[in-house]
């Protein structure tokens, strides 16, 4: 068996005097990406400087590619990090600046501008190789800050938000030449982000981070369909929280019975389920009355009124209804995560 | 133009106007246009005053000092710069003693260097107490030498204050994340401070090293402190001139003053260039 490309184990990282990030674990294989999801301040920039050796560790054991880095300085790492804005050295052209990583481990000449070439057209920088920093665009630094950490060839690439600043036709010129460059050469990534359509589109798996601990760690059509708790469902934006509690093999509340799997602990608890699982069916079991309409970029979203609790719910194929209207909703049941608790929904 | 463009104009024009009248008033006097001994224009009194030696030994031992002091104070100030750029206390406490040079007046300096280095100054003293001079008459001469050395290095300590706390900035504000940029990219502490922070350095600091180098080689309270009566500096020549007792010569101290600033004019452009050869496209 192979080591995997990162190894996260037990890792604590203090933020000043309080506890900070505490026993963050996962493993990456070679091209796997992670996306690590948290609000502000949830230390998501600690984790990666954690990792890339530029933030101390009070506790836990990192590994690259099977050999333990936890006390090596961050030039020995074999992990690249890249600061939000792309931060390219002024004083060199793009040229050099993609070819600094080559410079410092002392390729000769003629290997360096042949890999800077290559790099620099798989980013489409090759005519601007001349140019200093501070006359490319926003995306042409994005991508010239990638191709040189891509020159680093390194083992991981660990990226701070690398779209957030950007306007979304860049953020696409960017995700784009990142997966690119990530097929070609095949760096494990850990990006963090609070943007949950990136954690969507780049995660092969997607890490929650909350209060300091990873609250859930999955692929992301498992973690948007079923959150592990609570606080991830409300971190994720989850639309739909219907309190309720379960009893025998079944979940009580407003909406009528949901069954649950035998393991789910008696008790109270919470219906999670997003819009798509709540949509107009003329043979549904619930009685509806549309509040609000709203027209967002990913199409229409319904607030209705199922027995005094309003819900986010999707049109349906049919006409969009108008505010007031009353119709009957059907509810995918097995699109519905039951979660011990209630917290305050 | 727009009235708020108009109004700065202005503005700037008014901080202009001393300057622009003193300039006009120095070129009209150096040709015999104006002021006492006006002998109708021409170019006599200039080449009359550039054709003295004592003239261009002035402006070389100007120069020789401008350029050793400010070459100390930017050494030092690169050194502590690149030393003591964390968050630490005692990083934190080295760059607050590193500007602390920076309010004390530049004649008082003088006057503390004169006091420190002269050959009856406390550090003689103290160096023929511990049995290192067997008098303090015997300590090597730092003030009022040819070589100006006290003078430089006075200049040097007052001026490292200033550089220091522009290489301190220059260091927070670009050079640390640069920094990590370059070590997560592999680059060992030598090779960060040679290809990121040095570079970063010397090109921020040196608007403010022209600054220095032309404040320096046209200073006149610590020169007359400290420097010697042959030669006689730049500075010190342009103003006894001034002051002569025959009034016809009095439009020399013009001419030595336009050669002064074509000095500073002479450094300003030297950084243009260079700033503009940095800043243009590679082919």
């Amino acid at each position: 068996m192979t080591a995997p490309t990162l190894e996260v184990r037990g890792v604590s990282v203090p933020f000043g005097d309080a506890p900070g990030l505490r026993d963050i674990g996962f493993a990456l294989d070679p091209g796997e990406r992670l996306v690590v999801l948290g609000a502000s301040g949830a230390g998501k920039t600690t984790l990666l400087r954690a990792i890339a050796g530029l933030a101390p560790l009070a506790a836990g054991r990192l590994t690259v590619g099977g050999h333990d880095v936890t006390a090596r300085p961050a030039e020995s790492r074999d992990a690249v990090y890249l600061h939000q804005t792309p931060l390219l050295f002024p004083h060199l052209s793009v040229f050099e600046n993609v070819a600094f990583p080559l410079r410092i481990r002392g390729y000769r000449d003629s290997e360096v501008r042949a890999s800077v070439a290559e790099l620099l057209e798989s980013v489409r920088l090759e005519g601007l190789a001349g140019r200093r920093p501070h006359t490319l665009s926003g995306g042409q630094k994005h991508r010239a800050a990638l191709a040189r950490a891509m020159a680093a060839r390194p083992a991981v690439l660990l990226l701070d938000e690398p779209l957030s600043a950007l306007d979304p036709a860049l953020r696409d010129e960017v995700r784009a030449t990142l997966l690119s460059l990530q097929a070609r050469y095949r760096p494990a990534m850990v990006i963090v982000t609070h943007d949950l359509e990136d954690a969507a589109v780049l995660g092969d798996r997607i890490g929650i981070l909350l209060g300091g601990t990873l609250a859930q760690l999955d692929q992301p059509g498992r973690l948007f369909r079923r959150p592990a708790s609570l606080a991830v469902a409300r971190f994720l934006g989850v639309p739909n929280l219907v309190a309720g509690s379960v009893s025998a093999s079944q979940f009580e509340s407003a909406l009528g019975p949901i069954p649950v799997e035998a393991e789910t602990p008696r008790g109270p608890a919470t219906a999670v389920f997003g819009s798509g699982a709540l949509h107009p069916d003329p043979c549904g079991s619930l009685r509806g009355v549309v509040r609000s309409v709203h027209h967002g970029p990913r199409g229409v979203t319904l607030r209705v009124d199922v027995a005094g609790i309003e819900l986010e719910a999707a049109p349906g194929a049919g006409a969009i209804p108008d505010p007031g209207d009353e119709f009957s909703l059907g509810l995918e049941r097995d699109r519905v995560t039951v979660l011990p608790g209630t917290g305050d929904v | 133009m727009t009235g708020a463009s108009r109004r700065g104009l202005l503005a700037a024009l008014a901080v202009a106007l001393p300057v622009l009248v003193g300039v006009g008033y120095s070129v009209l006097a150096s040709l015999g246009l104006t002021g006492p001994g006006a002998a109708g224009g021409g170019a006599a009194r200039l080449a009359a005053v550039l054709g003295e030696p004592v003239v261009w030994s002035g402006l070389a031992w100007s120069l020789w000092v401008a350029a050793a002091s400010t070459a100390l104070a930017a050494a030092g100030a690169v050194v502590v710069a690149a030393m003591f750029r964390r968050g630490a206390r005692t990083d934190r406490m080295a760059r607050l003693f590193a500007v602390l040079p920076l309010p004390i007046p530049h004649l008082a300096a003088a006057v503390a260097g004169l006091l420190l280095l002269g050959q009856s100054g406390l550090l003689a003293r103290l160096l023929a107490s511990l049995g290192l001079l067997e008098s303090p008459g015997g300590m090597p001469a730092l003030v009022y030498d040819r070589a100006g050395l006290g003078l430089i290095l006075t200049l040097a300590w007052k001026e490292f204050a200033f550089l220091a706390l522009v290489a301190f900035s220059v260091v927070a504000t670009r050079g640390e994340r640069l920094e990590e940029v370059a070590r997560t990219l592999g680059a060992r502490p030598a090779a960060v401070f040679r290809r990121v922070t040095w570079p970063l350095l010397w090109r921020g600091l040196l608007p403010a090293v022209v600054a220095v180098f032309v404040f320096v080689a046209s200073t006149y309270e610590a020169t007359a402190v400290l420097a010697p009566s042959d030669p006689l500096a730049l500075p010190l020549l342009t103003l006894e001139r001034y002051t002569d007792a025959d009034l016809t010569r009095r439009g020399d101290a013009f001419v030595l003053a336009l050669l002064g600033m074509a000095v500073s004019l002479l450094a300003v452009a030297a950084h243009e260039w260079a700033r503009s050869r940095w800043d243009r496209f590679e082919p």
